[in-house]
């Protein structure tokens, strides 16, 4: 086991460091000079100063060992310096993280909780009303664009009602808006997945064994059927991770939420490649260790599974 | 075989009651089969039909110019005169949603065109002749898997600058490694089976093989797939637009309607309302066909 666990880490780094060649080459695919990029909107300085910029920069220096000096200096916790505001891109982006793992976290707990009720009760109601009910709104539920969605629960919540404020992130209330908007939308996905996965476990043999016992109905379907059933929805809410942190990044800037998602929206529409260059690389990289860790909770949840 | 029981069937009354009793029906007879009696699959088709009209007579069909503005009528509610009211430049949003319908079906269709013929061909390649063509391809798609959904697009849209064919080609790029990894799956199973082996006997080539006995046995899954694909990336799509890296106003997009609509939300609700429930009525479409689709290419119920 432990040796599975090393060999999977390990595995990860060449993805890692794949990902930082693609962002690296990605960027320096952008027609047009970095530094006449980077004064866009600006007053444009002397060929001289241009000149030293670039040599600041890095780059006069060949490829490969631009590519190397980037690496080295993301190792450190260098990601460079944004455009637009002049500031260290990872010390924004750290400022900014927490909220946004708030806001994953808790739309996280909404998907979870909305999802697997209404999975569970569509597998032990299967063809009743309530199953069709609970899964066609699940269809609904991923054809509706989540940015619509926000700004809908903003017009009912926030103007009309007025129980939760329009914007910012000061107060817990900031965050229930955008964590529904979220958390909904992903609900949508882990309630399609659970009813598949609970109607499989609730044919197998051990349930008719705990029901053949008389054990009360409620009991077989939660202790031993959604236990069961559990197993394959970790691994897509592994995959909700990500779907949620890039989720994050329209619905941060419907909400205006300071997180890192809408700081990659504003740095998109200035193209401040730097900023971009660093929360891309950032976000894969959480992802990654994300989905490497729902791979190996898989492991622990399910023992039948060998690893070799 | 099956066709000559269908041709005496409908020629002759009594041959076609003696071979109605043993007729046969084909893979293709049982999934249409299947798939007309799906209630909501049979709804997405029709709404997907009624989008695809729209797509195609919009500009004979829509009342009014969707870029023509008549400041007078600016933010006018929903109304006989404009059945979804106007926006902040007077134009008749029915109008522009009606024109919108081509560039967001354009969106679905190119982007998912673009990645499932990509992603169809390096599956193939990379699971029939293996090797190092598959361990190159394979780790590139692992690097591509690191992306997020919309990450991946995102980076692509922002290399490639803001336009509604780059979202097209940022989007198609974004969803190759699902439909690569697909269909190498597809094919590393299909390539044990006896007929390909006796083809791969018989001489033939590999370029044979992999048309002719392995690409129609591995479409099921694939049309799966991209029918359900194409609703995400209209969102997607939609989603680049609304943050202003697709189309540019005053093009009639969905998405870039609505982000334009949000800065009026308080009191003209209707200008971001309508192009968001256009918006999930084309991807509701897509994605009852695609479950529909799901159900009757099911092979474990076909046998």
């Amino acid at each position: 086991m432990l040796r599975y666990v090393l060999y999977r880490m390990a595995a990860v780094i060449p993805v890692l460091v794949g990902v930082s060649v693609a962002v690296f080459v990605m960027v320096r695919l952008v027609p047009g000079d970095p530094v006449q990029i980077m004064f866009a909107n600006q007053a444009m300085p002397t060929p001289e100063r241009i000149a030293e910029l670039r040599h600041e920069m890095g780059l006069d220096l060949p490829i490969w060992e631009q590519y190397l000096k980037y690496l080295w200096g993301i190792l450190h916790g260098d990601f460079g310096e944004s455009f637009r505001s002049r500031q260290p891109v990872f010390e924004e982006i750290i400022t900014r993280l927490p909220n946004t793992l708030r806001l994953t976290f808790a739309s996280l707990i909404v998907a979870i909780v909305i999802g697997v009720t209404a999975g569970v009760i569509s597998a032990v109601y299967k063809g009743k009303w309530i199953d069709k009910v609970s899964m066609l709104t699940a269809i609904i539920g991923i054809s509706i664009p989540g940015f619509w969605l926000g700004l809908m629960i903003m017009l009912l919540f926030a103007v009309r009602l007025g129980w939760f404020p329009v914007s910012g992130a000061s107060t817990w209330r900031h965050l229930v808006m955008p964590a529904f908007t979220l958390g909904l939308l992903s609900s949508a996905v882990i309630a399609r997945l659970t009813r598949a996965s609970m109607l499989d476990a609730l044919n197998q043999d051990y349930v008719r064994t705990a029901r053949a016992k008389g054990l009360r109905e409620y009991r077989v379907v939660l202790r031993h059927a959604l236990r069961n059933a559990m197993v394959p929805v970790v691994t897509i809410v592994g995959l909700q991770i990500g779907g949620l942190l890039s989720g994050a990044f329209i619905i941060e800037s419907v909400f205006a939420y300071p997180g890192i998602g809408s700081l990659a929206v504003t740095a998109l529409q200035a193209r401040d490649f730097p900023m971009i260059q660093g929360i891309v690389l950032f976000v894969a990289a959480v992802y990654v260790i994300v989905n490497l860790v729902a791979d190996l909770a898989y492991g622990f949840l399910d023992p039948r599974i060998q690893y070799s | 075989m099956v066709q000559a029981t269908q041709t005496m069937s409908s020629e002759s009354p009594t041959l076609g009651a003696f071979a109605s009793r043993r007729k046969v029906r084909t893979r293709g007879e049982i999934i249409r089969a299947r798939l007309f009696a799906n209630r909501l699959a049979m709804v997405g088709g029709f709404i997907i039909l009624f989008l695809l009209v729209i797509a195609a007579f919009g500009p004979w069909i829509a009342p009014q110019d969707p870029l023509e503005m008549t400041l007078s009528d600016q933010f006018m509610g929903p109304s006989w005169s404009h059945w979804m009211g106007t926006d902040d430049f007077g134009r008749d949003i029915l109008s522009r949603l009606i024109h919108g319908a081509r560039q967001s079906l354009m969106v679905g269709v190119v982007s998912v065109s673009i990645g499932a013929v990509v992603g169809m061909s390096v599956g193939l390649l990379s699971g029939y002749f293996g090797g190092k063509i598959d361990m190159i391809s394979q780790r590139i798609i692992d690097v591509m898997l690191a992306f997020p959904d919309l990450l991946l697009a995102l980076a692509i849209v922002a290399v490639l600058g803001p336009s509604l064919v780059n979202v097209m080609i940022a989007v198609g790029i974004g969803s190759i490694p699902v439909y690569a990894r697909l269909i190498r799956g597809q094919v590393l199973s299909l390539k044990g089976k006896e007929y390909v082996e006796s083809a791969l006997a018989s001489g033939a080539r590999p370029w044979r093989i992999i048309f002719v006995h392995i690409l129609p046995n591995s479409l099921s899954p694939l049309i799966v797939l991209a029918s359900l694909g194409i609703a995400s990336a209209i969102l997607t799509g939609a989603a680049l637009s609304f943050i202003g890296m697709g189309a540019q106003p005053p093009a009639p997009e969905w998405g870039s309607m609505l982000s334009s609509g949000r800065s009026y939300l308080r009191h003209e609700w209707w200008i971001a309302t309508f192009p968001g429930l256009a918006l999930a009525f084309t991807a509701f479409g897509f994605n009852l066909l695609g479950d529909g689709l799901r159900d009757a290419l099911d092979p474990r119920a076909l046998d």
